[in-house]
């Protein structure tokens, strides 16, 4: 390709000023020479200004006060929703952490109930399978209070869900 | 940056911020939109959803970011959507005549002198806008940003998700597009 | 994080003075008093025991203290308070707590026309019968600002701005 269609190319976005400083410089000097491509330059000018003074269509006047009503309504809604996520993992990290705290509790109240009661309970049924084995007994203690506490969760919701649908 | 401290203070939830940031982007974000859906209508309605992502998104967007071109991002995905839903020829093929410029060309205002200056001139940004309308979307969307926005290559290269080298062969077709379409339409006219 | 410490208004004074007072005695008794005398506790040093002690019960006042927030919340809510005060004491391993923040009503609206604070789900006020949300020109449902078109019928809604004006407010 010769400089002419190089530089042909370049012509329009010339006058819309969108070239790197090399290529503008480029430009300048082949078209201080060449007087068919400075024409052809020339020719974009009054596009290239008149695009650029095209009038602003205006919006109606009261799309931003709409805007603004959408949006801030948007934005307290999100700030609630975020507290509430917070407030949410914080609690669910609670029930967790007392969880693992009623096992340190239970472990350390039934080592001294055991030692109040005396040697004498040793061998019975109860004091055998509850307290020799006494982590599974206490696993499926927790597990049954987690159980209630699902069902309580489940009837709850249904009963909340079914009040909502009244109104 | 007025601008910068604005995002800021949106991303803290400080409603002030997002009234400024509005106003401030209020006529270049319709003019925008309103030159890739054509239909004042929609444009606004989809301003108004713009907004709404911004607001939604806000808080994952990076403040050292350029803000402008976030927007204009956003802008540009709902309404490309907007468009594959309602009217999806438009997006891609040139429009045989263009019924929809005339909403665009109405709002007229010059700031001519002269009374035949002020007739010219008003003649020629018809002629433009019009020729403009005509155009494929995304040769519209090169010369909105370009010359109306004034955006640097870079940024509209960010804006619509291409190389540098994409927006800017976009840009040289979109011009010589609207040339080709003014001298068919006004032929031995000023544009010659 | 100031909604942090509006939200701890919440929690009316008895649970904070109830929970401080349980924590000193429960505290001291068993430092002071249990701790040295027990065989296992004994065994650790006083500063490893006064952490074991001092921190564990610290569960028990942030308990107290949620147990607290939730009658004081409730009853703003304008929920049935005790109830929900009791479960979130006596389901266990903080399920009720859990239950609780997940079902609750949102906040209570004062009403601009008589001022009394109704639950935020009416659309009119039932003292005066104001109008307190905007609801849907073609089904009279409450709508959310935020929306465009009415969820429940479909019907594309007014600007914010102008819905409030439309709807005529119901006389009772």
């Amino acid at each position: 390709m010769n400089e002419h269609d190089k530089i042909r190319e370049l012509l329009a976005l010339a006058a819309a000023g969108a070239l790197t400083s090399a290529e503008e410089k480029q430009v300048a000097e082949h078209v201080r020479s060449c007087i068919a491509c400075s024409n052809k330059l020339e020719a974009w000018r009054p596009i290239a200004s008149e695009l650029r003074r095209l009038p602003t269509p205006q919006p109606s006047s009261w799309l931003a006060q709409a805007t603004l009503a959408r949006a801030e309504a948007k934005l307290t809604e999100q700030a609630e929703h975020d507290w509430n996520r917070r407030l949410m993992i914080v609690v669910v990290a609670f029930a967790w952490v007392l969880t693992i705290a009623s096992w340190a509790v239970f472990h350390v109240v039934s080592e001294r109930f055991e030692r109040l009661l005396g040697p004498q309970f040793s061998h019975t049924f109860f004091s055998q399978t509850l307290f020799s084995q006494r982590w599974i007994s206490f696993a499926a203690f927790t597990a049954l209070e987690w159980i209630a506490g699902g069902v309580a969760a489940v009837m709850l919701a249904i009963r909340q869900r079914g009040e909502g649908r009244l109104v | 940056m007025a601008l910068d401290a604005d995002v800021v203070r949106l991303r803290r939830g400080d409603l002030n911020a997002l009234s400024e940031l509005i106003t401030q982007y209020q006529n270049r974000l319709y003019r925008y939109l309103l030159r890739i859906v054509r239909e004042p209508a929609e444009a606004e309605d989809l301003f108004q959803q713009t907004w709404l992502r911004v607001v939604e998104k806000i808080r994952s967007f990076d403040a050292s970011r350029n803000f402008d071109a976030w927007l204009f991002t956003l802008a540009r995905n709902l309404a490309i959507d907007h468009l594959r839903r309602i009217r999806p020829e438009s997006l891609d093929e040139p429009l045989a005549n263009s019924r929809h410029s005339e909403n665009v060309a109405d709002r007229i205002s010059s700031k001519d002198h002269s009374p035949l200056d002020h007739a010219l001139a008003a003649e020629r940004r018809t002629e433009i806008s019009q020729a403009m309308a005509g155009l494929p979307m995304i040769y519209r969307e090169a010369l909105t940003l370009r010359f109306e926005d004034e955006m640097k290559i870079e940024e509209i290269a960010q804006v619509t998700a291409v190389p540098v080298s994409t927006a800017k062969s976009r840009l040289r077709r979109s011009l010589e597009q609207l040339r080709d379409a003014l001298e068919a339409r006004y032929p031995g006219g000023t544009w010659q | 994080m100031s909604c942090f410490t509006k939200e701890l208004r919440v929690i009316p004074q008895a649970a904070w003075i109830f929970a401080g007072f349980a924590y000193a005695c429960l505290t001291v008794w068993l430092f002071f008093f249990v701790a040295p005398k027990d065989p296992e506790m004994a065994k650790l040093p006083r500063s490893v025991q006064a952490l074991l002690v001092y921190g564990f019960f610290l569960l028990m006042v942030a308990w107290v203290a949620l147990v607290g927030y939730i009658y004081g919340d409730a009853k703003r809510r304008q929920m049935r308070y005790v109830m929900w005060t009791l479960l979130a004491i006596f389901v266990p391993h903080a399920i009720g707590m859990i239950l609780y923040f997940i079902l609750r009503d949102p906040l209570p609206k004062t009403c601009s026309g008589c001022g009394h604070v109704e639950k935020a789900k009416f659309p009119f006020c039932p003292h005066c019968g104001t109008l307190l949300q905007p609801t849907c020109p073609k089904c009279d449902k409450p709508v959310e600002p935020t929306w465009t078109n009415c969820a429940y019928c479909g019907q594309q809604l007014p600007e914010p701005a102008t819905r409030a004006t439309q709807n005529p407010s119901v006389a009772t």
